[in-house]
């Protein structure tokens, strides 16, 4: 299962879950919207080096990283017509979430309006 | 490390100010649409029909009661304020239009009531195929207990005949022209309600009949009902045996 969760997207880079790429992390930004990696570094706060690298993540953020990954999951399995289908659902703005990405609705700590939806759909609730 | 949750907090920050700039946005519509347009309003009996009673769909997890209108009344809707938006200050401000009100909402096929359920987590071919196999999930046929007609307001005919009269209603109704669900965020009214109170209080309406943004060409139906027990007067339901 940690397995399964951490091929999802590549963003944890340990078994403890608690390091997280920042390379990947810096890329679904992008792809969530950032136009450019300065221009997203600069919005959060990071230089371009750094977000380059592996970051020790822990408390809230840990947990809502997690969720971006079950959202990601369940994704897979409601996106499977083609191998990027979830990750562009994932990281494009969306109608049911006031045109916020769900990448940006689990950041942001309303992921579980997100995956209770689907999980209510896939029958895993 | 302390950089990075920084980091991570402010785009956090970024996509909560988002959330809180919509609701004002909203809010400020509403308060524009109440104070300015509707006194120049007038709703006109065309934009009514009756219609005769015919089975209607409602999709819904299997623990939620089919009849029910606590959903709505909490969380509030398309054409109706909930507890989540009618705050004290709302209701100062935008006067009794801003009162919480229970409604249902049913569509007038199954694949439509699918739709508008679970859009933006899945593509409608996919919510069908799940639906047909999976049983967490009912669809539930909806019909009326006695009465034979119901009197609903056509959404689409009283919005055109608003909005050429008053052009900048479009803008209005726009500012949630694409939100299809999780009204429960939204805290204060906005103006989609509003005009869905009026209109039915206006034209002793039953309810609303509008087509589905997610689904176009299928229609949906928003019935304002009291309570569970008004809904259960008015209606009746049964668990849809086949989904073709």
């Amino acid at each position: 299962m940690l397995e399964a969760i951490q091929d999802n997207l590549g963003l944890f880079t340990n078994p403890a879950m608690n390091v997280v790429n920042g390379l990947v992390l810096q890329k679904l930004a992008l792809d969530a919207g950032y136009d450019s990696v300065k221009s997203f570094t600069k919005e959060i706060g990071i230089s371009r080096t750094q977000s380059y690298r592996e970051f020790r993540v822990t408390g809230v953020i840990r947990d809502r990283l997690l969720v971006l990954l079950r959202i990601h999951r369940n994704a897979q399995r409601l996106y499977s017509s083609e191998p990027d289908a979830p990750i562009r659902w994932l990281t494009a703005p969306n109608g049911r979430f006031y045109n916020l990405s769900p990448f940006m609705m689990a950041l942001s700590g309303r992921g579980k309006t997100v995956y209770e939806l689907q999980e209510e759909l896939l029958g895993n609730t | 490390m302390a950089t990075l949750e920084h980091s991570i907090e402010r785009a956090i920050a970024l996509a909560v100010a988002a959330f809180e700039a919509l609701d004002r946005d909203c809010f400020k519509a509403s308060k524009i649409f109440v104070n300015d347009v509707l006194p120049q309003l007038s709703a006109s009996p065309e934009w009514v029909s009756e219609f005769e009673a015919r089975t209607y769909y409602r999709c819904l997890s299997t623990e939620y009661e089919p009849l029910s209108v606590a959903g709505s009344l909490a969380a509030g809707g398309r054409f109706n304020v909930g507890g989540s938006q009618a705050g004290g200050i709302s209701k100062k401000v935008i006067g009794p239009l801003a009162s919480m009100r229970g409604a249902i909402y049913l569509s007038e096929s199954w694949q439509t009531a699918a739709v508008e359920k679970y859009q933006g987590v899945a593509e409608p071919e996919t919510i069908f195929t799940i639906l047909r196999a999976d049983s967490s999930v009912t669809v539930y046929e909806i019909s009326l207990q006695r009465r034979k007609k119901l009197k609903l307001v056509d959404y689409e005919r009283a919005s055109r005949a608003i909005e050429s009269a008053f052009p900048s209603v479009r803008t209005l109704l726009a500012t949630t022209a694409n939100m299809s669900g999780e009204w429960s965020d939204l805290k204060r009214p906005a103006p989609c309600q509003l005009l869905g109170h009026w209109l039915v209080n206006s034209l002793e309406a039953d309810g609303i009949r509008y087509e589905s943004v997610l689904y176009p060409e299928h229609f949906n139906v928003c019935l304002h009902l009291k309570d569970d027990l008004t809904a259960k007067k008015l209606l009746k339901a049964k668990a849809h045996a086949t989904m073709p």
